[in-house]
């Protein structure tokens, strides 16, 4: 199963990067349909993107950020053939992370 | 050859210090804010995210969001500046039950003009942008209408 998803276009060396992590991001608030227990709290606190092993954005996230998170961004002077890398890391210490290259 | 490479070394280094500002390893800078993200109210995520520097309104932010929502769990929200050397975007929801939504950190190639993501909403209230660029800090902000609270 793909946790993430990575697109990337790319026009004048001015790549978009959009991602999407399939995450739970659960509040801790809410209470299980069936049972009434609340299920835990489960969120991605950290999403790190390299481009070439150089970070180029780092987001720290909350519950706030809606069920599996997309995030878009823009990066700059990127060449053919470079390598992106994409990860998450979850407050129960669950990471994963996947690398794309730049067409 | 030696020293000149190192030379080189510590001005590239320097440079990535310059423009993040910051004088501690870039590591650090993904250390997860725990503060941050515990505080209810606006202003106390936006203490301890920045202190108590100047935050100016700026026009030069612009906030793509719906007008109104009638689920607030998945709201999409685009952000775009014009504003140079944008180190971070803080997007800040005015009535969640944790007020900071997410943090978002440019490096290097990493431009900050542009950044689109899907945030949950409690109820109808403000949502606030924090742009950190060249060393200052602007803001701006958009109301939305929230008929199903999406925090649960």
């Amino acid at each position: 199963m793909a946790k993430i998803k990575v697109r990337t276009k790319t026009k004048d060396r001015i790549t978009t990067v959009s991602a999407m992590i399939r995450h739970p991001m659960e509040t801790g608030r809410r209470k299980d349909p069936e049972t009434g227990v609340i299920i835990p709290i489960h969120h991605i606190q950290e999403v790190t993107c390299l481009l070439n092993d150089e970070t180029v954005m780092t987001t720290v996230m909350g519950t706030g950020i809606s069920k599996n998170p997309f995030i878009a961004f823009h990066i700059e002077d990127v060449d053919k053939g470079d390598i992106l890398t994409l990860s998450w890391v979850d407050n129960l210490g669950e990471s994963d992370s996947i690398k794309v290259v730049i067409e | 050859m030696n020293s000149r490479r190192g030379f080189l070394k510590s001005l590239g280094y320097g440079l990535i210090l310059l423009k993040t500002g910051l004088l501690f390893p870039l590591k650090t800078l993904a250390a997860w804010p725990k503060k941050a993200f515990s505080s209810e109210e606006p202003q106390d995520a936006i203490r301890a995210l920045f202190g108590d520097r100047t935050i100016t309104e700026s026009d030069r932010i612009h906030i793509d969001m719906p007008r109104g929502a009638e689920n607030g769990a998945i709201v999409p929200i685009t952000v775009r500046t014009d504003l140079k050397n944008v180190q971070s975007i803080s997007l800040i929801a005015e009535k969640n039950p944790i007020a900071l939504l997410a943090q978002f950190s440019f490096n290097g190639k990493g431009r900050g003009d542009y950044l689109r993501t899907r945030i949950k909403l409690a109820k109808s209230s403000h949502v606030f942008v924090i742009v950190e660029a060249g060393g200052e800090l602007c803001s701006a902000k958009r109301y939305i209408e929230v008929l199903k609270g999406g925090c649960d």
